[in-house]
This record gives structure tokens, C-alpha cells and sequence, in this order.
């Protein structure tokens, strides 16, 4: 049994699942929606860890490694330079840091990445015309982007296909266990949507619940302190252009490191890293915190304060706990706890980790549970590959097969590697699904569709985040209620329904771009949405649906 | 250059010019200034004076027709005056216009281009199918079956006719594929593919997108083309009926007796029982002046220090749009209370468009500076610049039709 559907849930759930262990996994929002959906869609080695956490910034490396094998679809490169500026210690400065990265370069061929140059600043404005301030110089060095939502997809896919049953939306109310001895017996559940409970037997229970680990751990009567974490707050802004080729590396007013990066369709700015102490389930970035950012990158690209925000997200890193030091110099480690201390046997929590680490993490936890089980069976989730990555596609072959653009086959290849020819044969036998529900992005009707009957999207904010749905400009003005019109067909809910999970969508997403924009487009959002508003009226916030559809897959 | 009127209106959508064509008709020498596109350009092509929901759940929980408010005759003038809608009458004949979220909803009048279900009692309405992505025709008719009331009894079928010409048209925009049915050709190949529907013309009626003209509503020739009723879906997003709308406001105040003036305003000074106003390239100098900015009166707004041309520390302080001889932002006062403009935080519209748990911090808002009174004899506000109307195309126009009479009141 295993709460949770971030990275390291679903993780575990296809790493158990391959050794022959019978897997549940419940999650109660949605895939990715919490840290590993909301990061900054690097598996970046960490070279911040480095100097004081060397072993972090190894197992980053070489997981990120494996994550490349396993996945090649989902990663693209990311160049970084990191500027110096003039100042009395720049020419020592840029020394070190030549030095460090020279340390860091010996990493680097676990994760295929070039190793790192020194440039002169001529060299630096050549490759980036936009970079401000009197410098001395600078380094590259190579990352690579992923995005965090897919990676979770692409796990819990693989683990359903080979036998784990996933509930989505179930919110695990109760860890049941014996009086006697306290051990483990299974969790009851509840799916918010619908009403529907159960209960599950298991003899142990997996805590991948990230920031909610305390939380969760509470639920079997253990105290919340048991499985501790200091939750850290990062947020992101998003642009609605590629505005550099290579990321870069600043700092803030306060000494931290920050970056923009070139990402997927877009720009993004981050991060930001505070103790967070506020809802879960609800967490957005403020407009201080898009201040700073903005702030700290305008130092190094000032266009940032022109350039068009689009949106924000946020996340709760589950960093491990210590009391005193500053949020950035917190371990990025992971570890497991084993409540048989707290005399739960059968109860671990997961503690930590970075997504670019996670099937390392999954892997310690399985071994465990295999011990436990006493099975034999090897890991071999860094061998076999993640749904889609087991072939490559040529995108724009497949673009002119179906006739559509060559950005949407792109976008779509990018996503689901080689299943990109599963939503092809849905456009061969009906053609209409080839059409763009999403211009943005672009999103055709077919992986929607797709999205709702393969990856256990239920609602509009489910498959924006399989798809990237209505993430672009116009923030699903256009395509929101379409989509939610597809969701409710294929699910067979009510269209009034399709209409309320749309609005919700809109009116979230409203609220993350809020703190990013400028005026005139504020008045532009609030005036789309109360257009929208105006189109389908009132909906019914708490509307759910009576359908039994909570058969798990 | 310099030119004398008696009333300036700043802002040339449905609220500015509702303001200057009553105002020119009761005699005076209106200016008005027109710098943009602004908020007009939202409009799905429904007139309603409340949202239409609460208006639904009032009739329901009161019980029986509503009977509606006869309608005021400058505001029917201007509705004339625009020439695109049809104006509702009672409250037992309030439009129900469909949606092309498959939603239905009652208007006060409409755009003429949107079909009435009112008045397709009784019909089989077809949807030709089509290859674009938010026009899905099976699924909009399932949407409109469960969602029109029972006792119209219309069928909502889905249909194979071909409705598309060129190759291009299965994404472009709703509204470019409007702006092509503005070709009368266009129109009557359109008809001669409808004409196979109908078989019984007095039973039958086409449902089509937001896409039948955008310099005038075609939906009209259409159906006398093809001898039974043709109309729009409504569309909260398609911006055709925004587009016709803007037209519209433009050509009815090219029609009228109101001076044009393009350009942005620089500046607004009292002065001497006059104002004067500041354009690029000339003044204008009137005895009273009408704000009707939208959301963009005097820069005192809302919101927001996200980074916005903020300095390179430290909060920006909110920019006035145009300078003012009256110190601080100008506030307005409505029917006796002081208000604070901006049009997110009126009520109604404007509290359902943004999230109700939003809180300061989130969304961090300006007010203007508060003076007793009006902030100068002879100016005034009307439409989304009032922060107290909701954003409804009836507000504008009666709130337009108000500053006019009271414009009118100062200048004798």
C-alpha cells in the first residue's frame, strides 16, 4: 500500500510492482499535484549541494542518468551560464568557481552532460545578447529539464499496466493496526468526489506523501512528529516565451541563487524557498515572492520587468527536518523511517528526496520492502523503460501523417514518446479528434481525450496537468470549457458538470496568474473570466457526481 | 489647436457612447475621444441589466414570470441607434439564448444574430458538424438537450452538411470565419448547403457557432435565404460578437451628430467654470466632462506591485493614465456615496470573475483619495469606470445614458 502520487509514490508503487509485490496506491488530489508537479522541471545534479553535500549531488547525477535511459522522450537539455560580476573578488571568484565546476564536471558523464567552460564576457554576451552588468566572466555548465507531471504519468502508467491498482482521488482517511501489537492492517478511504468509501487491507503502508507526511502518519494514531518534515515553499513564474537560448544562473537581494531558464514552451523564473506552514491542498505564490524573483533576475536580464508573465505555481519541497539552519542550506537528502520505532510496524514514511533523485529513493524503499517480504527480486526500474520511452518517434513524420502542425506533433511526441502513436490511431479512426483544443500549447482533442481514458484525468485541472491544457497565454479562456465538455462526455458525467469543472479550473488558475500581472492584463483576465461567467452562469462549486466511477485501474 | 463644445466624453465604448449620442440628441455639442479597443470588445452578444443566474434562481424561488422594467427611451434610442439588437419584450418572451457550451441562459435583448429557443418552440434545431475544436455537434446537442426546458420541445439533432469552404477553416478564428460570411456570396453558398435541411421548413431551424458576420449580424439573410430560422450560438471567448459590437458603437457614433477625436488623453485641467482636456494634438475645452475609461480612470485602479515597470527597488506607486489638475486621483461619488473605481472590485460581475477567498497580499489593491462631494463640478463617470455598476452591457448603456442627462443638467 502506498499514499501518495508524487514522484516518490508512484516511484515505489512500479518499482514494487516489478518485483512482484501486489500495489495499491491512493492519492487525494491528483498526480503530480503537489512538489513533484509544481518544481522547477530540472533533474538538475545540484551543484549548489556540492560543497556540503557532495553524496546528494552524486546520486543526483547518476539517477538523472538513469532517468535519461528510461525515458529519453521526456528530458531536453538545458545550458546553463552563471555571470560574475566585477568586483574586487570577481577574478578570484571565477576561479573557484572554475575549480568547482571542474569538480563538478567528473559528475557530469553520469548524466551525459558536456563538461563546463570558462568564458571571457564578450563570450557570455555573444551567447546571450540580453545579459546586463559590468561582468569579468563566467561558466557554463550543462542541466537537463523534464517535466515533473509527465514523469509521475508515465510511473503510475507502467505500474497500472503491470498489475498495481491506482486510486486517484481517494483521500486515505484511517491506517488501521492491530491493538495488540500495533502493527499495520490496512487504510480505509474516501473519495471526495463522489462520496464512495472502502477500506483495503495491506500488511504494510508506504507514506510518500511528501509535505503531508506528518499528516499522514498521524492518520495510523502515531503523532504527527513521527514522520517530520520542515515543509519549504518554492514558487515559479512562467513567461510566455522562450525570452533566453541558455538559463542563467543570479542571486537575490539576500545571497541566494536563483535562475531563469528556458523551459518547454516558456521562460521560468524560480525559486524561492521559505518554511510554509499554510494548506496543502491550496498553495499559492504571493506577489512579494514575485517581487523578489523578479527582482533578483532583473539583476542579470532586465528585459524580466517587459517581458509578459503568464502564470505562477507553487510547491512544498518535503525537505528533511532539522531546527535552526536558514531554508537553502537544508539537506536535500532523503531517508526512510521505519515506524516500528514509534511501534507501527508495517509503516514507513518517505522523508525528502529531489524529484532527479526520486527512483533512487523508490529503489531504497523497495529494497526494504523486499526484505520485509522476503523476496529476492532485484530493482530493475533504472533497465526497463517508462511507458513511451521505449522507442523514438519522429515527430514531424507523424505531424504529416496526421495532418497537423508540426508544433502539435512536436509538443505530443515530447509527452508520450512512443504512445504519441496510440493518440494517432484515435486521429486514424476518428478524424475530428485531430483538431486543436488547445492553441496554446498545442493540445489536440485526441490526447484529451486520451488523458481521461488512459491516465486517469477526472476533471479539467487533471488533464491540464497530463497535457499542459490551457497553461499557455490565454489561460484556457479558450479551450477550458471545451475541454471540460470532453471530460464530462468521456466519463459520462452531467455537461453541466464539464461546465463547473471548467469554471473551477479558470478561476484557480486565475488566482495563480493574479500575483505575476501587470494591470492592463489583470483587467483583461477579470474581464475573460466574467465573459465565461457570463456564457455558463452559475456553477455549482461543490457539484459532484453520482456516477460510480471509482473502479480502480 | 483648440476646439470649444459643451461636453467631452473620454472613451468610446457602449457606456462613452451611449453617453455622447444622448447627449448630442438632446441638442448639445458633444466631443468624444476614442483611443482603443476596451472591454466593449468582451461583450458574447447578450444585453443583460443582472447576472443572468441570480435572475434565474429570483424566478424560481419567487415563482412566475417576472415582469421586466419598460425600457427607458434614451437608453431604447441607443439600443436603436446601434442597430444589431433585437430588444426583449416581456418577461414570459425573455430570449434563451444557446451556448456553445451547451449552457442555455435568458438575456434582455440580444444581438440578432443569436438564435432565440424562445422562438424556435417546437422545431428540430440541427448543428452541422464540423471540424473545429470547440465545436463539437454532438456533444453541444446532448449539452442543449438536457439544458432547454422541456415544454419549448426542440430537438437537437446533429447533422452531416457541409459548412466549411477553404481548407484553413477548420482553426481559424471563430470571429475570421465570421468576418468571411460578410461576403454575400459566401453567404449563399452557405444557404444552398443549409437548403438540403429542409425537407419540412416550417419544423426545422439551424444552430450554428459565433460565425455569421462580424460588420453586421447575418443570421437574418441567412434564414431568409433558406426559408426557416438560422442562428448564433453564443460564445463567452469567440469575440465575434465583441467584434460586431465595437462596429456597431463605431458606426452609431459616425452616424451622429458627435465630434470624433482619436488619441490619448494627457491631460484634464478645471479651470475657470471649464475643463480642458489634452489630447496629442489638440484641446479640447467643454463645460462638462464624461469619464468613461473603463477600468482605466485616472490610473488610481487597482493593484498591483508585481513588476510591472517597477523600479529597480521598492514598490511602484500607481501612475495616474493622464495628469489631473485636481490633486490626487479623482473618486466618484454615485447616488450620494462616495465609491472607489476600478472595475474589479465592483460587485456582481466583477466578484464572481475573481476568487472570493483572494485576500490582501494576493492581490494587492489601490483605492483613489477621498474627497468630499464631487471631485469637480462638471465631471462625470459612466460604465465600468463606476465601480459600483457590474459589468453588464445594460449598466453601460444606462449608466451612459445618466452621465448624459446630467452633463446636460450643468451645461443649461
Amino acid at each position: 500500500m502506498v499514499i501518495g502520487g508524487g514522484v516518490n509514490g508512484v516511484g515505489v508503487a512500479r518499482d514494487a510492482t516489478m518485483r512482484g509485490l501486489r500495489v495499491a496506491l491512493f492519492e487525494r488530489n491528483d498526480l503530480a499535484f503537489g512538489a513533484s508537479g509544481n518544481s522547477s522541471g530540472m533533474i538538475h545534479g545540484g551543484p549548489r549541494y556540492l560543497s556540503y553535500d557532495p553524496e546528494v549531488t552524486e546520486s543526483s547525477c547518476r539517477d538523472s542518468g538513469h532517468i535519461q535511459h528510461i525515458a529519453p522522450h521526456l528530458l531536453f537539455r538545458i545550458p546553463f551560464l552563471y555571470p560574475v560580476e566585477r568586483s574586487p573578488k570577481a577574478k578570484v571568484m571565477l576561479t573557484l568557481m572554475d575549480a568547482f565546476f571542474r569538480a563538478y564536471d567528473d559528475y557530469q558523464p553520469l548524466k551525459r552532460g558536456k563538461p563546463h567552460a570558462k568564458l571571457t564576457a564578450e563570450e557570455l554576451r555573444a551567447l546571450e545578447p540580453g545579459l546586463s552588468g559590468d561582468l569579468v566572466g563566467g561558466i557554463s555548465f550543462d542541466e537537463w529539464g523534464i517535466d515533473g507531471a509527465r514523469l509521475c504519468t508515465a510511473n503510475a502508467l507502467d505500474a497500472a499496466e503491470r498489475g498495481a491498482k491506482l486510486f486517484v482521488g481517494a483521500t486515505v482517511e484511517a491506517i488501521d493496526r492491530r491493538d495488540d501489537n500495533g502493527t499495520v492492517t490496512g487504510v480505509r478511504w474516501r473519495d471526495a468526489r463522489n462520496g464512495r468509501t472502502g477500506k483495503i487491507t495491506a500488511s504494510v503502508v508506504v507514506n510518500a506523501t511528501g509535505a503531508w507526511a506528518p499528516i499522514t502518519s498521524a492518520l495510523s494514531g502515531l503523532p504527527a512528529g513521527s514522520a517530520r518534515v520542515r515543509p519549504g515553499k518554492g514558487i515559479h513564474i512562467g513567461y510566455d516565451r522562450r525570452l533566453t537560448n541558455y538559463a542563467i544562473a543570479s542571486t537575490t537581494i539576500d545571497g541566494r541563487q536563483i535562475f531563469i531558464e528556458p523551459w518547454q514552451n516558456m521562460s521560468v523564473i524560480g525559486t524561492t524557498d521559505d518554511d510554509y506552514y499554510g494548506d496543502l491542498d491550496n498553495v499559492f505564490a504571493t506577489s512579494e515572492e514575485v517581487r523578489y524573483l523578479v527582482q533578483g533576475v532583473a539583476r542579470v536580464f532586465p528585459q524580466i520587468r517587459h517581458a509578459r508573465p503568464i502564470a505562477t505555481w507553487s510547491g512544498v519541497r518535503p525537505t528533511l527536518h532539522k531546527y535552526g539552519p536558514l531554508e537553502d542550506e537544508l539537506s536535500r537528502d532523503h531517508e526512510i523511517v521505519d515506524h516500528a520505532a514509534h511501534g507501527a510496524p508495517g509503516l514507513y514514511s518517505m522523508i525528502g528526496g529531489k524529484l532527479a533523485s526520486y527512483r533512487l529513493f523508490a529503489e531504497e524503499m523497495t529494497d526494504k520492502l523486499a526484505e520485509v517480504f522476503s523476496i529476492g527480486a532485484k530493482c530493475s526500474t533504472h533497465k526497463s523503460f517508462l511507458p513511451g520511452g521505449e522507442r523514438t518517434v519522429d515527430p514531424f513524420a507523424l505531424a504529416e501523417t496526421l495532418g497537423i502542425d508540426a508544433v502539435a506533433g512536436r509538443r505530443l511526441v515530447y509527452r508520450h514518446g512512443a504512445r504519441a502513436e496510440r493518440i494517432a490511431e484515435r486521429i486514424e479512426k476518428t478524424p475530428r479528434e485531430r483538431s486543436v483544443v488547445c492553441v496554446c500549447e498545442p493540445v489536440l482533442e485526441a490526447e484529451v481525450r486520451h488523458a481521461v481514458t488512459e491516465e486517469l484525468a477526472r476533471s479539467v485541472d487533471d488533464v491540464s496537468r497530463r497535457t499542459r491544457l490551457g497553461l499557455g497565454a490565454c489561460g484556457g479562456m479558450r479551450c477550458a470549457l471545451r475541454c471540460g465538455q470532453i471530460v464530462a462526455e468521456e466519463r459520462g458525467f452531467s455537461p453541466a458538470l464539464g461546465r463547473a469543472m471548467a469554471v473551477r479550473f479558470l478561476v484557480r488558475q486565475s488566482r495563480h496568474r493574479a500575483p505575476a500581472l501587470g494591470p492592463t492584463q489583470t483587467i483583461q483576465d477579470a474581464l475573460g473570466i466574467a465573459a465565461l461567467r457570463a456564457e455558463v452562469g452559475e456553477v455549482d462549486a461543490s457539484s459532484t457526481d453520482a456516477s460510480s466511477e471509482t473502479e480502480p485501474r | 489647436m483648440s476646439a470649444v463644445t459643451d461636453i467631452v466624453v473620454i472613451g468610446a465604448g457602449l457606456a462613452g457612447a451611449s453617453c455622447a449620442i444622448t447627449a448630442a440628441r438632446a441638442g448639445a455639442k458633444v466631443a468624444i475621444v476614442r483611443g482603443g479597443l476596451g472591454a466593449t470588445s468582451f461583450s458574447s452578444g447578450a444585453f443583460d441589466r443582472d447576472p443572468w443566474w441570480l435572475v434565474d434562481r429570483a424566478q424560481r424561488l419567487v415563482g412566475g414570470a417576472r415582469s421586466v422594467d419598460p425600457i427607458d427611451p434614451d437608453e431604447g434610442h441607443v439600443l436603436d441607434a446601434l442597430g444589431i439588437v433585437a430588444v426583449g419584450t416581456s418577461g414570459d418572451a425573455t430570449p434563451l439564448l444557446a451556448t456553445t457550451s451547451g449552457a442555455v441562459r435568458r438575456a434582455v435583448h440580444r444581438d440578432r444574430a443569436l438564435a432565440d429557443l424562445r422562438a424556435w418552440a417546437g422545431r428540430t434545431v440541427f448543428l452541422p458538424r464540423a471540424d473545429r475544436a470547440l465545436w463539437d455537434a454532438d456533444t453541444l446537442a446532448r449539452g442543449l438537450t438536457q439544458s432547454a426546458p422541456a415544454e419549448l420541445e426542440i430537438t437537437f439533432r446533429a447533422v452531416d452538411v457541409p459548412i466549411l469552404l477553404y481548407a484553413d477553416e477548420d482553426r481559424v478564428a471563430d470571429v475570421e470565419l465570421a468576418a468571411r460570411h460578410d461576403d454575400p456570396k459566401r453567404l449563399a453558398w452557405l444557404a444552398e448547403r443549409l437548403s438540403s435541411l429542409a425537407a419540412q421548413p416550417d419544423r426545422a431551424a439551424v444552430l450554428l457557432g459565433p460565425w455569421l458576420g462580424v460588420d453586421a449580424p447575418r443570421a437574418t439573410d441567412l434564414g431568409e435565404l433558406v426559408g426557416f430560422p438560422v442562428g448564433e450560438a453564443l460564445s463567452g471567448v469567440a469575440g465575434t460578437a465583441g467584434a460586431r459590437l465595437e462596429r456597431a458603437v463605431a458606426r452609431a457614433l459616425d452616424t451622429s451628430a458627435v465630434s470624433l477625436h482619436q488619441g490619448r488623453v494627457s491631460q484634464v485641467a478645471r479651470g475657470g467654470g471649464s475643463t480642458r482636456v489634452t489630447l496629442d494634438q489638440q484641446t479640447l475645452e467643454a463645460r462638462a466632462l464624461v469619464f468613461a475609461t473603463g477600468s482605466f480612470l485616472g490610473g488610481g485602479l487597482l493593484h498591483l506591485p508585481a513588476e510591472h515597470g517597477a523600479p529597480a527597488d521598492g514598490p511602484e506607486h500607481v501612475r495616474a493614465a493622464f495628469a489631473s489638475s485636481i490633486r490626487g486621483a479623482p473618486s466618484i461619488t454615485r447616488r450620494g456615496r462616495q465609491g472607489i473605481s476600478g472595475a474589479l472590485l465592483g460587485p456582481t460581475l466583477d466578484r464572481t470573475a475573481w476568487p472570493e477567498a483572494g485576500a490582501p497580499g494576493d492581490l494587492e489593491r489601490v483605492g483613489f483619495g477621498h474627497r468630499d462631494g464631487l471631485v469637480a463640478e462638471g465631471w462625470f463617470a459612466a460604465g465600468d469606470a463606476l465601480a459600483e455598476s457590474p459589468r453588464s452591457a445594460l449598466h453601460a448603456i444606462e449608466s451612459g445614458v445618466r452621465a448624459a442627462r446630467a452633463a446636460l443638467a450643468i451645461i443649461g
